[in-house]
C-alpha cells in the first residue's frame, strides 16, 4: 500500500482524482490533500507521503516552486497538467511522468504501476535535479536531457551532445566528453525535443547540434563535419540548410 | 549580318527622333507612366499582403483567446467530475454546454458581427462552464435593457469575453469574499449601445503591480488585442467603437473592481 496525496487548486480535480484512484488504483490509500503551493508543501511535510500527485498551476504558484522548496526529493510524483507547453516540454527533457487533463484512466493505472513497481531514489532524485534546473531557465538554450537506458539513467547537457544518430528503433547520442550513450527511443522524438535548443535534422539518421559543426563542404555531396571528426551526409531535399548553417556562423 | 539588321533598325530611329520629336515626347512619357504604374501596382499588392497576414494574426489570437486551451481542458476536467461524482445530468448539461459554445465561437469566426442576443447567448455558455469551474470564486449577472432597440448593433463576437477571463481568473483571485462580475448591455438615446463589464475583484492596476513584482513581464493581451480589432473596424467598416478601462479603487478608495465600457454606435455611420 501507497501513501499519496493530491494538490491541486481546484476542489472539483481534487474529488474526480480521489475517485478514480480508489476505483482504479487499489493499492494507493490517499492520506490528505492540499489547493496550493504553501499548503502543499506542509502537508507534504506532515505527513510524508510516498507519492504527491501535482497540479502545475495554482493560484499562489505554480509546481516547481513547491518542488523547488525540496532537497532531496522525498516522494515520487505524478504531475496533472491541463496544458502548458514549456512545462510539458520541462518534464519530457526530465524523463518525468505527468498526466493530462481530463486524465485518462489507463494512463493513471501506468503510471501508478510504474512508480509502484520500481522506486529507485537515486534515479528520482536525478530527474528531479534536472526538472527543476530546466524549470528555472525556461529560455536557455542549454538544458539538461535525462537518458534512460537499461542500465540506468544519464543526466546530460544538451551542449555537449554532438550528434545523435539513429540504428532501426533506437538513438546513439555522441558526446564531447563522454562515451556514446544508446537509448531504445526514436530519432524523431529527439528531433521534437532537441529543435528547441537548435539542433538540425539533416538527415534521416543524423540529427547535430549547430554548435559542434567544424565545417560546412557543399561538392561533391553536401556534407557537414562535426567536432568529432565524423562526416555527416545531409539529405538532397534538406540541401538549403547549408545556407542557414552557414548564414548562423558567420554572425 | 549583325550589321545588317541593325544598321536599319537604328536609321529607323534615328529618323523618328529626328523628324518627329513628339512622338518621342509621347513614349518617353508612356513609359515613365507605364513603370509608375507598375511600380503603384507593386507597392499596393506587398501592402496589402502584409495587411492580410496582419489581419489572418489578429484573428488566430482572437480564436485563441476565445478557445485557450486552459479553458478548454479545465472545462473537460470539470465535467469529467461530474461523471465520476455519478451526476449523470449534471455531465451531460455541462457537456451540452460546451459543445455549444465551441459551435458558436467556430461561427463566430467566420462573421464579423454579432447581435445582441447572439452575442449574450455566447458569453452565457461561457460564464457557465466558467462558473462550473469557480463555482465558490464568483457568480455573475447579465442584464440587457431593451433588446428590441439594440439589436440593430454590430458587435465583434466576444468583445468583452478576454476581460471577462481576466477578471476571472486574475480579478477575483485574492477576493475574501465571493466576486460578483456584471455584465450590462444598455441603449443610450437610440444612438450608442453600451457595454460594460464590471468586477469586484482586485482592480487592475494591482493586478499589474502584482504581475510585476511576481517577475512576470505580461503584457495585457485582452486589452492589445480588443484594441487591434477595434483598429481594424474602423479601417474597414468606418465606424469607432470607444474603449475605456477604469480601476475603480482609483476614483473611489471604498470601492475595488476594473469598469472595462465600450460604446459601439447603433447605426453605423460613415467615415466622415
Amino acid at each position: 500500500m501507497l501513501t499519496a496525496i493530491v494538490i491541486d487548486d481546484e476542489n472539483k480535480v481534487r474529488e474526480t482524482l480521489k475517485q478514480m484512484l480508489t476505483i482504479y488504483c487499489p493499492n494507493i490509500s490517499i492520506v490528505g490533500e492540499a489547493d496550493g503551493v504553501a499548503s502543499g508543501y506542509s502537508c507534504i511535510c506532515k505527513l510524508n507521503p510516498d507519492v504527491v500527485f501535482l497540479d502545475m498551476q495554482m493560484n499562489d504558484g505554480n509546481g516547481f516552486d513547491l518542488l523547488r522548496r525540496f532537497n532531496p526529493i522525498t516522494f515520487q510524483l505524478i504531475i496533472v497538467t491541463a496544458y502548458q507547453d514549456y512545462a510539458v516540454k520541462a518534464f519530457k527533457y526530465s524523463a518525468v511522468d505527468y498526466l493530462l487533463k481530463p486524465i485518462d484512466p489507463t494512463d493513471l493505472i501506468t503510471a501508478v504501476e510504474k512508480i509502484s513497481i520500481s522506486y529507485n531514489q537515486s534515479e528520482t532524485k536525478a530527474k528531479f535535479d534536472a526538472l527543476i534546473s530546466n524549470s528555472t531557465k525556461p529560455e536557455a538554450k542549454n538544458k539538461k536531457l535525462v537518458l534512460k537506458t537499461v542500465v540506468g539513467i544519464h543526466i546530460v547537457e544538451t551542449d555537449s551532445i554532438i550528434r545523435c544518430e539513429s540504428h532501426n528503433n533506437t538513438t546513439e547520442f555522441i558526446f564531447t566528453d563522454t562515451a556514446p550513450i544508446r537509448v531504445s527511443r526514436t530519432l524523431k522524438e529527439y528531433e521534437d525535443l532537441l529543435s528547441d535548443c537548435g539542433f538540425i535534422r539533416c538527415h534521416q539518421s543524423h540529427l547535430i547540434n549547430p554548435i559542434h559543426i567544424v565545417k560546412v563542404i557543399r561538392y561533391p555531396a553536401p556534407t557537414i563535419r562535426t567536432t568529432d571528426g565524423f562526416s555527416i551526409p545531409v539529405a538532397i531535399r534538406k540541401k538549403d540548410l547549408l545556407k542557414v548553417i552557414e548564414s548562423k556562423e558567420s554572425i | 549580318m549583325y550589321i545588317k539588321l541593325h544598321l536599319p533598325y537604328h536609321f529607323n530611329l534615328n529618323c523618328i527622333v529626328m523628324h518627329t520629336p513628339l512622338i518621342y515626347i509621347c513614349f518617353a512619357a508612356v513609359t515613365i507612366l507605364l513603370t509608375t504604374f507598375v511600380g503603384i501596382t507593386i507597392y499596393l499588392y506587398i501592402k496589402n499582403r502584409s495587411i492580410t497576414r496582419r489581419n489572418l494574426q489578429v484573428e488566430q489570437q482572437l480564436l485563441l483567446s476565445q478557445m485557450n486551451p486552459h479553458f478548454v481542458f479545465n472545462s473537460l476536467t470539470a465535467i469529467q467530475s461530474y461523471i465520476f461524482r455519478n451526476e449523470a445530468h449534471l455531465a451531460s448539461k455541462y457537456l451540452a454546454s460546451f459543445a455549444k459554445l465551441i459551435r458558436l465561437v467556430l461561427e463566430n469566426s467566420r462573421i464579423e458581427f454579432n447581435t445582441v442576443e447572439r452575442e449574450v447567448n455566447t458569453l452565457r455558455y461561457y460564464l457557465e462552464l466558467q462558473s462550473l469551474r469557480f463555482e465558490e470564486r464568483f457568480e455573475y449577472h447579465i442584464e440587457v435593457e431593451n433588446q428590441a432597440e439594440i439589436n440593430s448593433a454590430q458587435i465583434p463576437p466576444m468583445l468583452t469575453q478576454p476581460f471577462i477571463e481576466n477578471a476571472i481568473e486574475h480579478g477575483f483571485l485574492h477576493n475574501s469574499s465571493k466576486g460578483v462580475l456584471s455584465i450590462r448591455f444598455i441603449p443610450d438615446h437610440g444612438k450608442t449601445l453600451t457595454i460594460e463589464v464590471e468586477d469586484n475583484g482586485i482592480g487592475i492596476e494591482k493586478s499589474r503591480q502584482m504581475q510585476i513584482q511576481a517577475g512576470k513581464t505580461h503584457q495585457s493581451l485582452a486589452t492589445e488585442i480588443t484594441r487591434e480589432r477595434i483598429r481594424k473596424i474602423r479601417k474597414s467598416k468606418g465606424f469607432t467603437i470607444d474603449m475605456s478601462i477604469t480601476d475603480l479603487g482609483l476614483t473611489d478608495s471604498s470601492k475595488h473592481g476594473t469598469l472595462v465600457k465600450f460604446q459601439i454606435p447603433l447605426q453605423p455611420c460613415s467615415p466622415q
